[in-house]
């Protein structure tokens, strides 16, 4: 394989590790309830342990084939997948619930039989002790999220503060969100703070056409000098393709070949422009030559000079309104 | 049943569905509405590219038809094939490959050769923010006076873009507001540019650009990606894609690539564009008193963006040596309806002195103006999503 193809292999796994880093960091644990006497019914009117998983990216990801387990022992290392997947329970196919749109939620019911519907899992959850919980990518190794909830009372739930986020809590019993979002703001809208805050647009004129200035000016000062360091690049170049005179050398050859020009002068006289009767024959045989092999280029032999005014040395167009 | 009634009952129900039928004074106006347009386009040139595809697509979207019969033809009818088209203006994906084209099709060259006239361009953007102020005080939301306001920036794909996030109701009406207003620039600018600069000033003549190398060429999109995208992110899609389309221009590899995006690409984009914004229109969605505010308030925008690019030429004089001064006349070009607004500019300035040819000058600005309009809907969208 020669070295483009390897380093487009480099990048190509470097980018596949990359998409699967997202997904990790896209699918996430967000609230898990272990103790439910009160709280949210399943579609058959029975309370069960229930763990939210949480898209909080701005994709869709679908979560079908993704594993949730609370055996802790698949996190060796060295166990097999067919070992694995024995201690996991699978998010099943054929739901469109799974397919989870940008920052959407999917609730999972444990403790339950798959044959209760696609969304009861069998995962043991003990109310009574810490459980340790973990999503599992379709794989079965990579681990997308884990975490231990603590022993819970009743119909609390454990939840990050906000979905995504690192910081974990015991929420009570009348603070939990099963399917929506984690923290709930209830806030003021951007538009209704602008009406408040900035009633005739004026603030925001200042800004945006300050971000707008500030934009085109930035164009503007690195063009200005880019602009100088190629013309000072452009000049150095010219400069250094030009020919180095060596004046002394110079000097020499140009003494020596005005004193070969005299002579031939003095010899044969003025007409001659101080050329050797051996160049003229040179190029009288050149030319014969390329006429007898036919290498010469066809021409007419006639120069038409025409007349043309170009003005180029008139006075008005010299002339501008301070000429005196 | 006999078969006479049979007949007649078919023959009735026919007559239901036909637009004779179905036809409001909306429709019969906005059909008038469209044909003149197709006669400015055709008659008049004014942007026949433009007016011709909106002027019919008006004419189609106000094509009365029974709409509780399911036969999935509006515009607004879901899975029709104008829904399927009017998705890309909807959820804004025309806008960046409008701009893919004219990225392909624009010449910096003249912005690079003069950096100072990119500050034209950032000045005339003050016609979308003066609108914007005139429409909060007339009562609209901030959301809504901002998609009316980009209306100033005199480019159609922007204005649709921000529209289409910010105010999706008012679309349609701000779209064909733009598109018209960008066909009527030669009837808007001139008169202002008049009014506004001396004769003296009309007559000053700026020196010819410099040269400019290969590798500046190359280097002005992708620096002015990473300048301007690192400050509006919100700008990207416009930003990325006219950036995308001068690389591919200027990189001289892609040739191929740069001719199809800046003919056949952008053709396609602007034929359903033009076609689906004119459908839009629908009498019962168009005829209302927001309409005219819109109208009145896009002709506000033109006309202070106008002067602000002229007035700006006018303060920077104030300050540039006497032999660099710049013609005020390239001013109105800030506005990035390109070229036109260019041309403008020259053939005002060969009115007054036949020998000062001000295109190549006033196209820096002009470009400037289209960078800057994305700048500023891209800080909006920033300041009001």
């Amino acid at each position: 394989m020669n070295k483009f193809g390897l380093l487009l292999g480099l990048v190509l796994t470097s980018a596949s590790t990359g998409a699967l880093g997202q997904v990790s960091n896209s699918i996430k644990l967000n609230e898990v309830m272990t103790n439910n006497t009160t709280s949210l019914q399943d579609e058959y009117g029975r309370r069960e342990a229930w763990v939210e998983i949480a898209n909080v990216s701005f994709s869709t990801y679908n979560v079908r084939g993704m594993f949730l387990t609370t055996d802790r022992s698949v996190l060796d290392p060295e166990m097999s997948v067919p070992e694995r997947i024995k201690r996991m329970s699978i998010i099943p196919n054929g739901d469109a619930r799974t397919n989870l749109s940008a920052r959407q939620h999917l609730l999972l019911y444990c403790n339950s039989n798959p044959a209760k519907g696609t969304l009861h899992l069998s995962v043991k959850i003990d109310p009574e002790k810490p459980t340790w919980i973990g999503l599992y990518n379709g794989n079965a190794t990579q681990l997308l999220d884990s975490v231990t909830v603590p022993a819970l009372g009743a119909n609390q739930s454990y939840a990050r503060q906000h979905d995504g986020s690192p910081v974990w809590q015991v929420k009570p019993a009348d603070a939990v969100t099963p399917g929506i979002s984690n923290y709930i703001q209830v806030d003021e809208t951007k538009i209704a703070k602008l009406k408040r805050n900035d009633p005739y647009g004026i603030g925001i004129t200042v800004l945006a056409m300050g971000i707008v200035f500030f934009c085109l000016a930035l164009l503007c000062i690195f063009f200005t000098l880019f602009g100088m360091f190629m013309k000072h690049r452009a000049a150095a170049k010219k400069v250094a393709n030009m020919q180095p005179l060596k004046a002394g050398v110079k000097t020499m050859e140009k003494t020596v070949e005005l004193g070969h020009k005299t002579n031939v002068l003095l010899q044969d006289g003025l007409k001659s422009k101080g050329i050797d009767k051996e160049t003229y024959i040179a190029v009288i045989a050149l030319a014969i030559q390329q006429y007898t092999s036919n290498t010469h280029d066809v021409e007419s032999g006639i120069i038409t000079i025409k007349p043309k005014d170009t003005d180029w040395n008139v006075e008005y167009i010299q002339m501008t309104q301070f000429h005196e | 049943m006999g078969f006479t009634e049979f007949l007649a009952e078919n023959f009735n129900e026919f007559l239901g569905y036909t637009g004779f039928v179905n036809a409001s004074t909306g429709n019969i106006i906005m059909i008038i509405v469209g044909a003149i347009l197709i006669y400015l386009a055709i008659k008049k040139d004014f942007e026949p590219l433009l007016l011709i595809p909106i002027g019919l697509g008006i004419i189609i979207g106000n094509i009365p038809f029974k709409a509780d019969a399911g036969l999935e033809v509006g515009l607004y009818e879901d899975n029709s094939v104008l829904n399927i088209f009017y998705q890309g203006v909807r959820q804004g994906w025309y806008p960046p490959l409008v701009f893919l084209g004219i990225g392909a099709m624009t010449d910096f060259s003249a912005l690079i050769a003069n950096p100072k006239l990119v500050l034209i361009g950032a000045a005339a953007q003050f016609g979308i923010f003066g609108a914007y102020m005139v429409a909060l005080g007339l009562g609209f939301e901030p959301n809504q006076a901002a998609g009316i306001a980009i209306i100033g920036g005199a480019d159609g794909p922007t204005a649709i873009f921000l529209s289409s996030k910010l105010s999706p109701n008012l679309m349609g009406a701000i779209a064909v507001c733009a598109y018209s207003y960008m066909a009527l620039v030669p009837l808007i600018q001139p008169p202002l540019m008049r009014m506004l600069t001396t004769k003296k000033e009309r007559l000053i003549r700026m020196k010819p650009a410099r040269q400019v190398s290969q590798t500046e060429r190359i280097l002005f999109p992708i620096i002015g990606l990473l300048l301007t995208t690192f400050i509006v992110p919100s700008g990207l899609p416009l930003l990325g894609m006219l950036f995308f389309g001068n690389l591919l221009k200027e990189s001289g590899k892609t040739t191929r690539l740069a001719k199809t995006a800046g003919s056949a690409l952008n053709d396609i984009i602007v034929m359903l564009l033009g076609l689906t914004v004119g459908c839009s229109t629908q009498a019962s969605e168009f005829l209302t008193v927001n309409t005219l505010y819109i109208f009145i308030l896009g002709a506000c925008s033109f006309m202070i963006a106008t002067a602000s690019g002229v007035l700006f030429v006018k303060v920077m004089n104030l300050f540039l040596p006497k032999d660099k001064k710049l013609n005020p006349l390239i001013g109105n070009a800030g506005v990035s309806a390109v070229p036109m607004s260019a041309r403008i500019s020259n053939n005002i300035g060969l009115e007054y002195d036949r020998h000062n040819f001000l295109l190549m000058h006033a196209m820096g600005p002009n470009v400037a103006g289209v960078i800057g309009s994305a700048v500023a809907a891209g800080a909006l969208l920033g300041f009001l999503s």
